[in-house]
């Protein structure tokens, strides 16, 4: 009989013991993993296509605009590769139950340079081409059942159009996917020329600009530059990465995030007492055998190694089926909390934290039977039980 | 006999009571001892009573302090479509159709009773004791006299109202409370340019006092917004019948608006705002008591397996398996209150009345509310982890009830 099997006949030994550590384990893990997906979402939403990007908005407030004639002079600034802009529709169909996102981009360079959205060409070049043309996203065509060509009515709560009503007329050009599911479907885009035109005010303004840097440039110097060429005019500016402009966005989670961790380290806390505490106790229960063992001639290294492993075989047990679970449940998460939370996902790194926190617990669990057996003197031990 | 077996039927009952207090009684005075090994099932259930105690605060706070927001007699109107004050915009020409409407209520000078509001978002910096600057996004709200008719609780509490045509505001004392710098004289930075404090104001703890308000007129220029604002609210006579007046505003082409009455919209509100903490703390919170609930059920098997020989005894001379049933549930029991304690007393004595605060995401502004821990909240803590507690306390005990007096003495 190896080490191995030794471990596994003494690990089933107290069947219900086992099991129910096991589950804790288990539940302490599947935790740390649905956590770990709500806080990949709130706190990162960034992928590797958009460090290069910037983001340019009014100083005050994002609820102001700026003029439009900002993407030359931000195009002028050296390291500067290209620059894109938006506006803010906002936007509802029908009635204010049906909130949408609306965004009104420049139709020359805004897909270009957020490359994440899948549009098939011959579509883009239609929506290109139409003056009321909609992008939407998949999600959204299929909630409405919106197909290209559709006539949609949109309304806004902000803009009135210059027949004086707030309902713009609009046809659906493109239909766009996510193409690595980081970004939401739910967004629709039409064209920044529609949009100015139309509106009855606030004519060549736009929400906030998106300035790409050429990758071998200062992104900070750039950023810097940007705002203070505009310091001291009545749009002054603040620019921002993307990334870090996303995450000022859901800054409103950080409470949240910090809540996690508190709930997470607590959890860990508590599970290590709980697998601790099986480990001291089978060990107890075993002292006389493993004094035994020792007379036979077992090494106290091969005894400390016995427990070590045993713990670790637990621990990765409940950790395997926490992490499996948690993969199950999280499709179903995800699903319920797209709208309010997007983008709930496990990444590998999380992983690798779960083998290292395995390592670690079955180590400081292991330490104090390991002691335990290391002061073991074969004689106390057999000997007291006369 | 038969008297006999009246007699120990009448007793039965009373004897059972008394053999369980019994054990009860040796139980707690032994417990000690097994303090420690227990220690594992009062922390985890600890956590548990301390995170659902957080996540009713929360949810509780948010949505008390919408509650004590709005009038029931007064009728907030928006552009159709929008969810929030942030997203509407309307024009002094429509203020005066709605004011012009018969069923407003005039005042003495024979004027309506109308307030026309300014609702923005605004950054604001400033600097802490070591220096260090913060930027704090909150709702800024431009408003005229008539507006303090509308709010029969606002009370200037520190310095003054702000005088019409200046840069000065006044803020609610949640904000003062949260941001302690905020003092009245001190002036601070929102957007670009600077405001005096000249006061602070209560409003019976409502979302109104996580606003700044100031001089409308200074908001409509400060942020280039011409003569435009975001929400009217308007005092209705006592018959007016909602509907009729929505369909007749609804029918007139040159509006194109939603109403409802103010204490709607902001309970309306609550719901958004609670979403997150709900769906994500109530889930935790149940996965935790099961976590927890596994823990007490450890502790308790294996407390039994440590003192099968005293159960065995404790059987052997005549105790009834009921009295012990009823002593390891008692224990069951002590664990829970002393793991509810353990969570509730830290949170009770550190977190009570804290004033925390959440991003509104309809209003692109921060939303304060207190974190008050009522007496309501803390029983129903309480009684979700005694219910852990004892679901962790039944197979045990009913394993010990079975326990083979026999195979128990023999054991090793």
């Amino acid at each position: 009989m190896n080490i191995f099997q030794l471990v596994w006949r003494n690990s089933f030994r107290k069947k219900t013991r086992f099991s129910l550590t096991c589950i804790s384990v288990m539940i302490a893990f599947f935790l740390f993993s649905i956590l770990a997906g709500i806080n990949h979402a709130l706190t990162s939403n960034v992928s590797s296509n958009n460090q290069y990007r910037l983001l340019t908005s009014h100083k005050i407030s994002l609820a102001r605009s700026l003029p439009i004639n900002y993407q030359q002079k931000i195009s002028a600034i050296a390291g500067v590769d290209s620059v894109s802009y938006a506006s803010w529709f906002g936007g509802y169909f029908k009635d204010e139950t049906n909130q949408l996102a609306v965004l009104a981009v420049d139709h020359n360079s805004y897909f270009e340079m957020f490359d994440e959205y899948d549009i098939a060409k011959s579509q883009l070049e239609q929506w290109k081409n139409t003056r009321t043309g909609l992008v939407v996203g998949q999600a959204i065509a299929n909630k409405y059942g919106w197909t290209i060509g559709d006539k949609v009515p949109l309304s806004s709560s902000i803009w009135m159009n210059r027949d004086g009503v707030f309902t713009w007329q609009f046809t659906v050009s493109a239909i766009y996917q996510s193409a690595d599911n980081t970004h939401d479907e739910k967004q629709i885009f039409f064209q920044h020329a529609y949009f100015d035109k139309g509106r009855a005010y606030a004519r060549n303004t736009v929400s906030w600009f998106t300035p790409k840097v050429a990758e071998q440039a200062d992104i900070d110097e750039v950023s810097q530059q940007i705002d203070t060429l505009f310091a001291n005019s009545n749009g002054a500016t603040r620019t921002t990465t993307e990334q870090i402009f996303i995450k000022e966005r859901v800054q409103q989670f950080v409470d949240m995030a910090m809540v996690i961790k508190v709930v997470v380290i607590a959890v860990f806390f508590t599970l290590l007492l709980i697998v601790c505490n099986t480990m001291v106790q089978s060990n107890r229960e075993r002292l006389n055998e493993s004094a035994m063992m020792k007379a036979l001639g077992f090494s106290s290294r091969f005894l400390i190694a016995q427990v070590y492993l045993e713990s670790f075989f637990l621990l990765a047990l409940g950790a395997l089926l926490g992490c499996v679970f948690a993969q199950l449940c999280l499709v179903y998460v995800s699903h319920l909390f797209a709208d309010f939370l997007p983008g709930i996902a496990i990444d590998n790194g999380h992983y690798f934290n779960v083998i290292l926190l395995v390592f670690l617990a079955a180590t400081l669990c292991s330490l104090l039977p390991a002691l335990t057996l290391k002061r073991l003197t074969i004689s106390t031990t057999l000997g007291a039980k006369a | 006999m038969v008297q006999l077996i009246n007699h120990s039927r009448a007793n039965v009952k009373q004897a059972i009571i008394k053999q369980g207090m019994a054990l009860a009684t040796i139980n707690l005075k032994s417990f000690p001892h097994r303090a420690i090994a227990s220690s594992v099932s009062i922390l985890s259930i600890a956590c548990v009573a301390a995170v659902i105690l957080s996540v009713l605060a929360m949810t509780q706070g948010m949505v008390k302090t919408l509650e004590r927001t709005g009038l029931n007699d007064t009728l907030i109107v928006m552009r159709a479509g929008a969810i929030s004050e942030l997203q509407s915009v309307m024009f002094p020409a429509e203020v005066n159709i709605l004011a012009n409407n018969a069923q407003v209520l005039k005042d003495s000078n024979n004027q309506a009773l109308v307030s026309a509001e300014m609702f923005v978002n605004a950054e604001m910096s400033h600097f802490d004791k070591t220096g260090e600057e913060h930027i704090e996004k909150l709702a800024l709200r431009g408003i005229s006299k008539s507006t303090y008719r509308f709010r029969p609780n606002f009370n200037i509490i520190a310095g003054a109202k702000f005088k019409t045509g200046l840069r000065q505001v006044i803020i609610g004392q949640a904000i003062a409370r949260k941001i302690p710098a905020l003092t009245v004289g001190s002036t601070i930075t929102v957007g670009g340019s600077r405001w005096l404090i000249s006061g602070v104001f209560s409003d019976n703890n409502s979302v109104f006092e996580s606003e700044l308000w100031a001089d409308i007129g200074m908001v409509q220029s400060d942020y280039q917004r011409g003569n435009t604002l975001q929400s009217v609210r308007l005092a209705l006579k006592a018959n007016t019948d909602i509907d009729a007046l929505n369909k007749e505003w609804q029918a007139d082409p040159r509006l194109n608006l939603r109403i409802m009455y103010e204490k709607e919209f902001f309970a309306n509100q609550a719901e958004n705002l609670t979403r997150l903490i709900r769906w994500v703390g109530f889930p935790v919170a149940f996965i935790m008591a099961l976590g927890a609930m596994i823990a007490a059920l450890n502790t308790m098997y294996a407390t039994i397996a440590s003192r099968s020989k005293e159960i065995a005894t404790h059987k052997a001379i005549g105790f009834s398996a009921f009295a012990i049933c009823f002593s390891i549930l008692t224990e069951a029991l002590l664990i829970a209150l002393v793991g509810v304690l353990l969570g509730v007393l830290p949170l009770y004595l550190i977190f009570d009345g804290w004033t925390a605060s959440t991003q509104d995401a309809n209003n692109l502004s921060q939303m304060m509310f207190n974190f008050e821990l009522t007496s309501g909240l803390i029983a129903q803590t309480l009684l979700f982890s005694i219910t852990i507690g004892l679901l962790g306390g039944i197979l045990p005990a009913i394993k010990a009830m079975r326990l083979p007096v026999t195979v128990a003495l023999r054991d090793n």
